[in-house]
């Protein structure tokens, strides 16, 4: 039989029935003779590393490392040991990964002969009987049997390249260098010694916590594989401690602790789950793993970072890259043209990876300053912020984008950033900025220190806005984020846009509005923590340069806690108050809130200007604030669920506006336009406030289902107004739910008469007996009355006198002059005049010139100058007297009209006299004007004034002579109706029918009131009915009645009044010739000429009139008496 | 002999690897060392290029102030700027191509080797353009410029105080005896809101927000400079630009 020989190879000659083999390739030979011509080579110690000496046994390898692992002066000692580690790691990091098809074979020994039969292939078969015949032997029980019974085999694409082992676990193939395991088993051909300190850090892991724990376990038993342990022990273990050993030398704990195995016997279980390796199968009495993912996953360049979507990059730092991109690559020569290569390919090889080139991905190339420092507790990433040397002021404090851009933050958080850079203001006024990147892993941790230094020539010379974030914290429910951004100069503001980043993605603006040339606000739908400014000189999305960012710290609302919030708002026609009730308190207070932006940028000289004249004020004051709007002027939609809060339309809150041009105007009166756009700007003005109330319930831990909204309305509003309203309502609510509000709950409170009365109950501030305590909650365009008396609610009514018939616009004005009250005018020109300060004019200039004439005299008396007493020099002016003259008129009216309303009632049950009241409160903002009358100083009860009105009101109501009626004047103007929405005080008789409702008709007249009814004669004390109001089709019917009137018989106790005044001197000293002028001119006819038209306005304005006419002709004849006054009219 | 004989090639590569060692120094970013250095990156390029953009805006305004009365000398002129832009053009060019050197060479010589990646933007020209055009044009008095004593300041509350505002409103130049003048800062645009506040410190005319003002006649403060606050003492008077 012939026997398979390995000859040496040979060097040239070659016998000629020999062909050139590489090395590890069989030739059979039949005849041993042949031998002879064999020509070998000259010994040459060096070749043993290419080549096996002949051992006339297949079984040679296996030998081979058995002993050349026993004896360390054994030449292939390096050589196996290489080897066997190159095996190990070669299994565990995956061969698949790099394009070889790894398998695992068990191979029985005893059929193995039929198996080569099989094959009908004689060399085969010659082999498979080398092999059987060959086999090492055992001595057991005094028998000897094979020590290979069985053989596991390591497969790639097909071909062996290792097998089990009883000695030594495994041992190699001759031939396993080749293409498929790349840089693995090449000690042979000349590679570096690798012993296992000079492995991946992970595979020495695998290698401490998995494989020596089985090495030193109990000897492997059960199966049909032949295990020499003892052998193992002594060729494998032993060496493997000693390499581990090698391995934690210098290491800090940490490593060391992760390279010592378990000391629980099945731990090394434990640490290949924990370390996700996958069995591949069992060798030598050994379970070998291989571990999940490629080389690039345990590269010392991979960022290791624990966010981003999608695998790490590599991170290419030309300063810091060693050549290989994971231990055992193939070395690469970087790319001159590095920056600009496909990220999705690894610079220098064809591998498909991302990777970063972090000085120019993730810095910017520029340093953009901003205006104003930046506040370092609103923001995050300034703690490595160091100034060299101090002296030049652009940097004393910082206020520079950090120069990172937007793509950074796909890996990482903004808190980590505080960590990660540093920015160093040189001496010489260049920025060095450095940004440490971490790479490796978790395991084996690295770093990559990425510098950049800016010249001076590289800190832009334009600088960067002021920037103001609403609200001033996160919350989970909170929806809308909106960023307000202040320039200082125009070509930033054209030129640089800002774009928000959350959790590395960008977050859509929900509306974008460009307020002024340098003011822009911008919503988003999340919390923006990143604010990204980018250049578009040169274009707009990928053309864009990013230019730095700025990370928003929100702090996080309250922990949410069981405290409940009912909100009451009354929205009046000139101003608007919200009051707010925490849960069982005896009283609501007055909303206000401080620290209700976030500023991210120190205050600027104009800052709070600006907040309050574009967006949110810093804080706002527990007081009343005006109804009405700033906004853009081209609105580009009129739809509110569409609109985010305060981008286009704003609430000045403290009165200020500014003169822009035409970009944005102030609207007012928004409460009674029907106009669409009226209607929008209402809802949007109700929104904005209940916004501002609902962000401050948020942050204060409040759940938005524990906040109830309460809305009033005028008790003169029709059905349709209050539905209208309601309406309105419906569309902030809506708003709201779809920002994650839902859970606040809007809904109808009381009506404004109803409201006051239970405030001032619930404020002990009215008595429950007498015949009767009269309240006169005068706002802007209407008073409410309400009467208590006899233990029940008499009398709720409402009328249209308020202040804007003082302060306001002709109400039917008929071109744009008359949309101005002269009065107003006089005294803004007056102030002008009169040292008020250039800020409250700009101020003035921007209500007169958006014809909002009442929130001029609104803001004006609300000034510090006005409040300074500087005014008081107004007090000499004709224009002055000339307007008290007004307001006692006003008040008149409305006293007359309250005698009027009495009259109507029925007598105190068991007298037979008229109903008088025992007192009246004037509340509302409006009720200030009384103070008017006594030169701004607050009247006292019982002086002349209060007694003149008293006497008006008893003469109306029919009873001339008796006690003066006592008059007072609310403390707290404007907060009656809020307060009462909310309060807690329960009183039934409230909640009844009052005995009276409706409006008395105030004059001598017949109309037909009804569809279906017929005209009918009515009286100044007759009532109208639910059903009966003045109608554009029945107007026709309208008839005065023979004799005087009730304006003239009014006019005519106003006189009386007005002489009880003139000891007064000053203004009352002529009030009544005044007034007889004003009246004469007038006459009976030119009065109902006039209240005939203006009924007719207000009918077909609003559909219908259910009010008073008496009411009609006041102010009537305050419209004729201001056009006599102040000369706008002959 | 032979036990040598078998190390040789070990003995050789360990040679050439510690030569290879020394003259190709390895970074290790790991441990954290100082990469150290800071580009030299062509200072002096850079500096010819700002001079060369002051240059050219002189150039423009002399331009734009002759070409009203002299037509020829702007033919002139415009010629010399043509020259100007393409030198300018030139340099931003070849600062444009900042890796020509390969990452190798910048490895060795530059640590912090992006800095060799900064090239001046186009819109940052154009910015510099913008500002001269708009905000220093010809019509400017050049009597005075802040210097590096002077104070920057802006008004709050009615109040002169220390600016930290770039660009600030407005500059406070000591006269000694606590006394300053103020001069409007003719680089920043007054907004609606710092209108009306400087009114009280000027007379301005041709007012509109949103323009600069040359200063004619400074306001006169009281100054205090402990403080660093100022009382009008007397208004000045500016016009827009």
């Amino acid at each position: 039989m012939s026997r398979n020989l390995l000859p040496r190879f040979r060097q040239k000659p070659n016998p000629a029935n020999i062909e050139a083999l590489p090395p590890g390739r069989w030739t059979p030979l039949q005849n041993p003779v042949e031998l002879s011509k064999l020509e070998l080579p000259d010994e040459n110690a060096t070749e043993l590393r290419t080549r096996i000496q002949s051992i006339p046994s297949p079984w040679a390898r296996l030998h081979l490392f058995r002993n050349a692992l026993e004896d360390p002066q054994h030449p292939a000692h390096r050589l196996v040991q290489n080897e066997w580690l190159d095996t190990l790691e070669f299994v565990w990091s995956q061969g698949a990964a790099r394009g070889a098809h790894v398998t695992h074979e068990r191979v029985r020994m005893d059929e193995l002969r039929s198996l080569a039969r099989d094959t009908g292939s004689v060399r085969v078969e010659d082999f498979a009987d080398a092999l059987v015949e060959l086999a090492p032997r055992r001595t057991e029980g005094g028998a000897s049997r094979s020590a290979v019974p069985v053989v596991s085999l390591l497969l790639v694409n097909g071909a062996p390249v290792a097998a089990s082992s009883p000695w030594t676990v495994l041992f190699t193939a001759e031939d396993a260098t080749r293409e498929e395991t790349r840089g693995f088993f090449r000690y042979a051909s000349g590679a570096e010694h690798r012993p296992l300190a000079r492995r991946p850090f992970r595979f020495q892991r695998y290698v401490a916590q998995v494989l020596l724990p089985q090495l030193e376990g109990e000897p492997p038993g059960g199966g049909d594989e032949y295990v020499s342990w003892n052998t193992v022990q002594t060729c494998v273990t032993r060496w493997l401690r000693d390499e581990l050993r090698e391995c934690r030398a210098g290491r800090g704990d940490r490593v060391r602790d992760q390279l010592s195995p378990s000391p629980d016997a099945g731990g090394w279980r434990t640490a290949a789950a924990a370390m996700h390796l996958e069995p591949v199968g069992t060798f030598g009495g050994l379970v070998l793993f291989s571990r999940t993912g490629t080389e690039l996953d345990e590269s010392r360049w991979r960022l290791r970072t624990r966010g981003g979507a999608g695998p790490a990059p590599i991170v290419v730092d030309p300063a810091s890259f060693d050549g290989r991109f994971y231990e055992g690559a193939q070395p690469v020569k970087l790319p001159a043209d590095l920056a600009r290569l496909d990220r999705g390919v690894l610079p220098g090889v064809d591998v498909h990876h991302p990777w970063v080139h972090p000085q120019t991905d993730w810095l910017t190339d520029q340093i953009f300053l901003l205006g104003e420092p930046l506040r370092r507790e609103a923001v995050r990433g300034l703690a490595g912020y160091r100034v060299q040397a101090q002296g030049d002021p652009r940097f004393s404090q910082p206020r520079l984008a950090l120069p990172l851009r937007s793509e950074f933050f796909r890996w990482f958080a903004p808190d980590e950033v505080d960590r990660l850079l540093t920015i160093e203001v040189l001496g010489n006024g260049s920025v060095a900025v450095a940004l440490t990147v971490p790479v490796g892993s978790d395991d084996d941790p690295g770093e990559v220190v990425v510098r950049r230094v800016y010249p001076d020539t590289h800190v832009l010379k334009q600088y960067g806005p002021e920037l103001t974030v609403w609200p001033a914290f996160a919350h989970p429910a909170w929806g809308e984020y909106t960023v307000f951004r202040t320039d200082r100069e125009q070509f930033v503001a054209e030129n640089v846009e800002l774009r928000a980043f959350r959790g590395g993605q960008p977050v859509a603006a929900a509306g974008e509005g460009r307020r002024t040339p340098l003011v822009r606000t911008a919503a988003f739908g999340a919390v923006p923590e990143i604010l990204e400014f980018r250049s578009t000189a040169r274009g707009s999305g990928d053309r864009a340069e990013p230019l730095g960012v700025v990370l928003p710290l929100l702090p996080a609302a309250r922990d949410p806690h069981e405290t409940r919030w009912a909100v009451g708002v009354d929205f009046g026609t000139s101003n608007t108050i919200v009051s707010v009730r925490q849960n069982e308190d005896a009283a609501a207070d007055v909303f206000s809130a401080d620290g209700l932006v976030l500023a991210l940028t120190q205050e600027g000289a104009e800052t709070r200007e600006f907040l309050a004249g574009y967006f949110f004020p810093p804080a706002v004051a527990a007081e009343p604030f005006g109804t009405a709007v700033v906004h853009l002027a081209g609105l580009p939609h009129l739809d509110l669920a569409r609109e985010p809060t305060a981008v286009r339309v704003n609430v000045p809150f403290s009165g200020m506006v500014r003169n822009d041009g035409q970009t944005n105007r102030v609207t007012g009166d928004l409460k009674w336009s029907p106009e669409r756009e009226a209607y929008f700007l209402s809802a949007a003005f109700l929104r904005h406030v209940v916004a501002t109330v609902a962000a401050e319930a948020l942050r204060a831990g409040v759940r938005p289902e524990n906040v109830s909204v309460f809305f009033s309305w005028p008790r003169s509003f029709s059905e349709d107004q209050v539905r209208s309203l309601e309406g309105q309502w419906r569309d902030v609510h809506a708003t709201l739910a779809a920002r994650g509000l839902g859970g606040v709950t809007i809904q109808r409170g009381l009506d404004e008469s109803r409201s006051v009365l239970r405030h001032f109950f619930n404020a002990a501030g009215l008595g429950t007996l007498g015949a009767g305590s009269v309240v006169l909650d005068v706002g802007g365009g209407t008073t409410d009355l309400a009467a208590y008396g006899d233990g029940r609610t008499l009398l709720l009514d409402s009328v249209l006198l308020g202040g804007k018939n003082l302060t306001g616009p002709r109400q039917q004005g008929a071109g744009r002059d008359e949309l101005t009250n002269p009065f107003v005018e006089a005294f803004v020109r007056w102030a002008h005049g009169n040292d008020l300060p250039p800020v409250h004019r700009a101020v003035l200039d921007k209500y007169l010139a958006d014809r909002q004439i009442h929130l001029a005299f609104t803001y004006l008396v609300r000034t510090p100058w006005f409040a300074s007493g500087q005014a008081s020099r107004f007090w000499a002016t004709p224009e002055f007297r000339a307007f008290q003259a007004m307001v006692f008129y006003f008040f008149a009216a409305l006293f007359h009209y309250t005698g009027l309303a009495f009259r109507a009632l029925p007598p105190v049950p068991g007298t037979e006299g008229p109903r008088l009241p025992d007192s009246v409160t004037l509340a509302g903002n409006g009720s200030q004007y009384l103070h008017w009358l006594t030169n701004l100083q607050p009247g006292q009860a019982g002086d002349a004034y209060r007694h003149a009105l008293s006497a008006i009101l008893r003469d109306a109501a029919g009873a001339p002579e008796g006690p003066p009626i006592r008059i007072e004047v609310t403390q707290k103007p404007k907060e009656e109706v809020a307060r009462g929405l909310v309060a807690p005080v329960v009183n039934a008789a409230l909640s009844l029918d009052p005995v009276a409702s409706g409006p008395v008709v105030g004059e001598r007249l017949a109309v037909q009131l009804r569809n279906e009814g017929e005209v009918r004669e009515l009286g100044p004390d007759s009532r109208l009915g639910m059903a009966e109001r003045f109608s554009p089709e029945r107007l026709g019917t309208l008839r005065w009645l023979d004799g005087e009137m009730e304006g003239e018989r009014f006019h005519a106790s106003l006189l009386r009044a007005a002489e009880s005044l003139i000891p007064q001197g000053g203004t009352w000293a002529g009030l009544p010739d005044r007034y007889r002028t004003v009246f004469s001119g007038l006459g009976r006819a030119g009065l109902r000429s006039a209240t005939a038209q203006k009924l007719e306005y207000v009918v077909n304005q609003s559909g219908g009139y259910r009010g008073s006419v008496f009411i009609l002709e006041a102010t009537v004849v305050l419209e004729r008496m201001v056009d006599h006054l102040f000369g706008s009219r002959p | 002999m032979s036990r040598v004989m078998d190390y040789a090639p070990w003995i050789a590569a360990a040679l050439a690897g510690a030569i290879a060692l020394w003259v190709v120094p390895r970074r290790r970013p790991r441990r954290g060392e100082d990469e150290g250095g800071h580009s030299s990156l062509s200072a002096d390029r850079d500096g010819d290029y700002r001079l060369l953009n002051q240059a050219l805006a002189e150039v423009r305004r002399a331009a734009e102030q002759q070409a009203l009365q002299m037509q020829a000398m702007r033919t002139s002129l415009s010629v010399d700027i043509d020259r100007l832009e393409g030198k300018i053009d030139e340099i931003s060019r070849d600062r444009s191509t900042p890796w020509s050197g390969g990452w190798t060479a910048e490895a060795r010589t530059v640590p912090s080797s992006a800095s060799a990646g900064n090239a001046a933007p186009a819109w940052l020209e154009e910015a510099g353009r913008y500002g001269a055009e708009s905000l220093r044009p010809s019509s400017a008095e050049p009597a005075w410029a802040p210097g590096s004593a002077d104070t920057p300041v802006e008004i709050r509350d009615g109040v002169l105080v220390a600016s930290r505002s770039l660009p600030p409103a407005a500059y406070a130049v000591a006269d000694g005896g606590g006394r300053a003048r103020v001069y409007l800062n003719p680089d920043a645009a007054l907004n609606e809101f710092a209108l009306p506040k400087w009114q009280a410190f000027f007379d301005l005319d041709g007012e509109k927000a949103y323009a600069c003002y040359r200063t004619r006649r400074p306001a006169e403060v009281r100054w205090d400079d402990a403080a660093a606050r100022g009382e009008l003492v007397s208004r000045g008077q500016a016009e827009s630009i």
